[in-house]
């Protein structure tokens, strides 16, 4: 699809769904001074801009096309929630080590046993040093 | 000037002294590395400074920025990739002088040119923030809210390429803003009955993603995270600074370092901006244009002069207005906040010693990231050859233990990785993350004060046009989205016409 007809519309529909959603706003006050009315003009602003952007991409036949979406950056996204998975079930030192194990042996794409033992060491150093120093020095609760 | 002096004195404690050479050596580690930014240094070592005190902790974050800008050059110069994306002009002239053998004499006339533009910054930030914050003390809401109207058009105008791009940006940062409970009322917004989502999304979580880790993300849809540069240290040739050539170009100098200094008044424009306007004017004004891009030092002297003036420019804004002049300068301001002080014009009434504190610490920076980058720039060539597989995992730890620092709750962690996300596909679909960033912090101080103006005007809008600053920030944002749309209408008349001669020309060939 059409780069440009994909971002205005994404935000064109996002922007109506919103605004759909900010009915539910209590108004406690007259209706230009309310909490309600500043993120209401902005979410019109948004359908018109978003709306006018789409119009205009469509008549013109503008804007480049839609960019594949790399298998190493899901790897990555995979990756980042899996740590913050972890942190919950194994703690701090334990998920942080795992979560720069993996994701240095990943990037470095050397699987040599050499390799693996350097990248085990060095993910448990860091994760080490990082948790004494933000909490014996800097006074950090970590997650 | 005594307050600035006694702010200066109070640097050199062993307090705070060490900590903005390690500032400095970290900013400039940061800067010149590829794919890490001055931004990201500072907001990955924004928590560090909770329990630091205010002065103490903005000095470390200043002397973070300077080494950051600072060290972009490095890889310009010898790689032909912009550290950071203020040194993109540096690369024109830099990198041809490498390829001619002459990456020392380029290094150091660009660490010279860093000096000398942090300095005329640093004087114009001296000189006007006092008496900016005066005049900015009578401003009432109207004028704030006017300000921040004015401040997201300029940016939506001259940041981003498209128009419509740039302020659906803008908007779209305000809107995150909105979330959670209402800044004057307390009414909740879009919580979707989540508890969490009371609160809002904070705003070092929101800048940790945006401005960290969709960097990160974009390195690995891109593919390029395996990319590793090698730089031989011995090549570097003959390193001095040739004095005689430097007072020639006395005047390239003042007009590039105040070149960026105005760029970083103005709100969200960014170094890359200042340096690439900087030296497109010396290439104008010089009496040898056709040299500029085959390795000539004027260019570099334009580029560099002007994005380290940026920093003392950006910094003005933020000081007497509380809206910053970039990026980083968005983080600095947090970083205020932290400490539970409100820039503004008051601020120089209320805390002239932070202030002070600022400014001194901006000139010590300058002095300090010149004696440790002149002397150790074959060091900090060495940094280059680190893999980024040893960099980017630690910073994404480092991401996480910063979002959950500033409250301590894992939604913090989350909204970190979300922000991250988002901010990868804006740019992937051509949304400026300035824009995005500024949206958000402006959002609240718009709400807040239109909110006030309509209880103070008994609910009437018509003060907003009958008051002279507002006026006149209204009428400036209306010009300016006049003129942005008509260059933009113009260059797409430009294009049509060139399509249609290429096609009369392509049916004559046939």
């Amino acid at each position: 699809m059409n780069r440009d007809v994909l971002c205005y519309g994404t935000v064109l529909a996002g922007s109506v769904f919103f605004l759909f959603a900010a009915k539910d706003i209590a108004v406690t006050e007259a209706s230009l001074a309310s909490s309600a009315f500043f993120p209401r003009i902005l979410l019109g602003a948004l359908v018109a801009l978003s709306a006018t952007g789409l119009y205009k991409t469509v008549r013109a036949g503008a804007g480049g096309k839609g960019q594949k979406i790399h298998s190493p950056l899901l790897v990555m996204l995979g990756l980042c929630v899996g740590f913050i998975a972890l942190l919950h079930l194994a703690g701090f030192v334990i998920a942080t080590t795992a979560f720069i194990f993996t994701a240095s042996l990943y990037m470095s794409a050397d699987y040599s046993a050499k390799n693996i033992a350097l990248m085990a060491g060095l993910g448990f150093t860091i994760a080490f040093g990082i948790n004494y120093v933000f909490i014996n020095i800097l006074m950090f609760i970590l997650p | 000037m005594d307050m600035f002096f006694t702010a200066l004195a109070g640097l050199f404690t062993l307090k705070v002294f060490p900590l903005m050479v390690l500032g400095i050596i970290v900013g400039l580690l940061f800067g010149s590395v590829p794919g890490l930014t001055a931004t990201m240094a500072v907001a990955l070592i924004l928590p560090m400074t909770y329990g630091m005190e205010t002065v103490t902790g903005m000095s470390f974050l200043i002397a973070l920025y300077v080494g950051g800008i600072s060290g972009g050059l490095i890889s310009a110069i010898l790689l032909n990739i912009p550290g950071t994306p203020s040194s993109i002009a540096t690369c024109f002239d830099g990198n041809p002088m490498t390829k001619k053998g002459e990456a020392g004499k380029a290094l150091a006339t660009g660490i010279f040119a860093s000096l000398v533009g942090g300095m005329v910054g640093n004087l114009v930030l001296i000189f006007l923030a006092p008496p900016l914050s005066e005049f900015a003390i009578k401003f009432t809401p109207f004028d704030y809210c006017a300000i921040g109207c004015f401040a997201v058009t300029v940016l939506a105008s001259l940041a981003s390429g498209s128009f419509i791009k740039g302020i659906i940006t803008g908007f779209l940062g305000m809107f995150a803003s909105t979330f959670g409970m209402s800044p004057v009322d307390g009414v909740l917004r879009f919580t979707f009955g989540f508890e969490s989502m009371t609160a809002g999304f904070s705003f070092l979580p929101v800048l940790l993603g945006v401005f960290a880790l969709s960097d990160i993300f974009k390195e690995f849809a891109d593919n390029t995270f395996r990319d590793r540069a090698v730089v031989k240290v011995s090549s570097l040739g003959k390193y001095t600074v040739d004095m005689k050539y430097m007072a020639k170009q006395w005047g390239n100098f003042l007009r590039s370092s105040l070149i960026g200094t105005f760029i970083g008044i103005l709100p969200g424009i960014g170094g890359s901006t200042a340096s690439i306007l900087a030296y497109s004017e010396a290439k104008r004004a010089s009496k040898y244009p056709e040299k500029f891009g085959t390795g000539i030092q004027d260019g570099l002297i334009a580029s560099e002069s002007a994005n380290n003036g940026m920093v003392g420019g950006a910094l003005v804004t933020l000081i007497t207005l509380g809206i910053p002049g970039d990026t980083t300068t968005a983080i600095l301001l947090g970083g205020l906040m932290i400490h539970s002080v409100q820039p503004g014009p008051l601020l120089m009434m209320t805390n002239p010693e932070i202030i002070y504190g600022i400014f001194a610490a901006l000139f010590l920076s300058n002095i300090l990231f010149f004696v440790i980058e002149y002397s150790g720039v074959r060091l900090f060539t060495k940094v280059l050859n680190i893999p980024k597989y040893l960099l980017f995992p630690v910073i994404i730890v480092m991401c996480v233990v910063g979002a959950y620092a500033n409250n301590n709750v894992m939604f913090d962690v989350y909204t970190m990785l979300g922000f991250g996300f988002l901010g990868y596909v804006m740019t992937r679909f051509g949304f400026s993350l300035p824009c995005f960033v500024i949206g958000f912090i402006l959002g609240p101080m718009v709400e807040t004060n239109y909110q006030r103006a309509m209880m103070f005007g008994d609910g009437s809008l018509v003060p907003f046009v009958t008051r002279p600053v507002s006026a006149f920030f209204l009428v400036m944002a209306v010009l300016s989205i006049f003129f942005s749309l008509r260059r933009e209408h113009r260059l797409a008349r430009a294009a049509q016409a060139a399509k249609l001669n290429d096609a009369c020309m392509l049916e004559k060939d046939v």
